[in-house]
């Protein structure tokens, strides 16, 4: 199609302003509506999965080769540590088999209702999905595994963060050192509870617990029971003190390095309460009756 | 060929293939450098173990956007760097567009000063090049805060600063490599 120069360069002169105004355009759609952009997110995600897949397990053989050499420099000294380990650990394994059988028989005597088994999947990490400000990482399983919006990821040793968006074959874990990341935890040895927030470097930080309870250095801090599908007692780490008055929890699994996640499923075991619980119910009233003076629907 | 009138008729039946073998290789050769750095962004989302990819991502693409809008716009045209700057922004998790913004900003000013910028030794192209990425990261930094309704800690964005400034010689000697084997002599 023949157009005059002087037309081409103010059209080609105009693109920049275009483009700019799109951009724009496409911020405040995301702020208005935050859902489809999460779903453009997850559908890009779910394309690039296998893509994604196929980079990622040579990365990882790679980190796992380097450990064993590392390893393998120093193996006289840990093979040492080991024993020890394994002698200790012996010695936890019967105090735990007893306890297991107390348990057991507790539960016989006390008509104990037995709680339903979380269902798990476990995912590769595939990506990290923080960005510069956030901690996340998306792992290569959807809701066609299994997985929803909320369920738990437990990393080797314990609570490491929340599913917050789900695609089908990808899903985003929000990890516990976010800023967004606020747990409600309970404190094994003070008793107490707090919030764990993450402050973006890797311990997260104790908050709004008791004045006149303080965490003590190295009590283990497990998760509370105070929010939907986030279970009580998964453990999470250790308490310890990077400064007088600043508490922080040593994660027992670092949120920086892993590679492997389970994701559970506890909203089975989430108990459903009973209707109005304790509300007097409401009387219906017949046409002759003078109105109430509670009545919601009257025009005053 | 000699000057002509541009309004002026073609001979379809001489110059249709040759003009559409010719295009069609233009376009390949226009597509090449952003398909790097988009097939570049998408796996290096991936973890590889390399620690702060995430930081080098943003970067990245800010080094590339600015080298392509000084030497060759024609390769990083406004519509391209829109679209990288959302594939990055929905592979970051960062709020969408932001980095679309941004980068057409940088864009758009380089361009401006495009010829003046041409002239400058390596060195002090550098030193543009870091005050630009400086400012490009603390406007993303701002409006993210804005966006957040949340002032977030700037050091993320000088981090990220830094490291587009320390990749951008590597950069500059790649892509100027690239730039050589496209449109070197004898390919224009």
């Amino acid at each position: 199609m023949p157009v005059s120069i002087q037309i081409r360069q103010a059209l080609e002169r105009l693109v920049l302003p275009f483009n700019l105004l799109i951009a724009i355009a496409i911020i405040l759609i995301g702020q208005a509506e935050p859902r489809l952009v999460q779903a453009a997110r997850m559908f890009l995600a779910d394309i690039m999965t296998p893509v994604r897949s196929i980079v990622a397990e040579p990365a990882m053989q790679f980190s796992f080769a380097v450990k064993d050499l590392r390893g393998a420099t120093q193996l006289a000294a840990e093979n040492a540590r080991l024993r020890a380990e394994n002698e200790t650990l012996r010695g936890w394994y019967d105090v735990a088999l007893s306890l297991a059988q107390e348990n057991e028989t507790l539960k016989t005597n006390l008509h104990w209702i037995p709680e339903s088994e979380p269902s798990f999947v476990t995912g590769r990490v595939i990506a990290d999905a923080g960005g510069l400000y956030g901690h996340a990482v998306l792992i290569g399983a959807g809701t066609d595994s299994g997985i929803h919006d909320g369920n738990i990821a437990l990393a080797a040793d314990g609570f490491i963060g929340r599913v917050t968006e789900t695609g089908h074959h990808s899903a985003r874990v929000l990890l516990i050192n976010d800023t967004e990341s606020k747990i409600p935890v309970t404190l094994e040895a003070s008793h107490g509870s707090a919030i764990m927030t993450g402050d973006r470097t890797p311990t997260p930080r104790l908050m709004y617990y008791a004045q006149d309870n303080h965490p003590i250095e190295g009590e283990r801090v497990v998760t509370g029971g105070q929010i939907d599908l986030l279970p009580a007692g998964l453990p999470v780490g250790t308490v310890h003190y990077i400064q007088p008055g600043k508490p922080v929890v040593v994660p027992f699994s670092s949120p920086d390095h892993i590679s492997i996640l389970r994701i559970f499923n506890f909203t089975t075991t989430h108990t459903e309460p009973p209707e109005a619980p304790g509300r007097i119910p409401q009387i219906r009233r017949r046409p002759g009756m003078p109105p109430s003076p509670f009545s919601m629907t009257g025009n005053g | 060929m000699a000057f002509s009138d541009p309004s002026a008729p073609h001979d379809p039946g001489f110059t249709r293939r040759p003009v559409f073998v010719h295009r069609l290789d233009a376009l390949a050769r226009r597509l090449v450098p952003g398909g790097i750095i988009v097939l570049i962004v998408l796996v290096l989302s991936a973890p590889s173990g390399l620690p702060e990819v995430t930081s080098l991502l943003p970067s990245f693409v800010i080094a590339s956007v600015f080298f392509w809008s000084v030497w060759r716009p024609a390769i990083m045209p406004a519509p391209g760097i829109l679209a990288l700057g959302l594939i990055l922004d929905l592979v970051g998790f960062a709020p969408l567009g932001i980095s679309a913004l941004t980068l057409l900003l940088l864009h758009g000013v380089t361009l401006q000063f495009r010829y003046g910028l041409m002239r400058l030794s390596f060195m002090f192209l550098w030193i543009v090049f870091s005050f630009s990425a400086l400012l490009t990261c603390l406007l993303q930094l701002l409006l993210t805060s804005l966006l957040g309704l949340a002032l977030l800690p700037p050091q993320p964005a000088f981090f990220e600063a830094a490291l587009a400034v320390g990749i951008y010689p590597l950069l500059a000697v790649f892509y100027t490599r690239v730039n050589r084997a496209l449109h070197g002599p004898g390919h224009e």
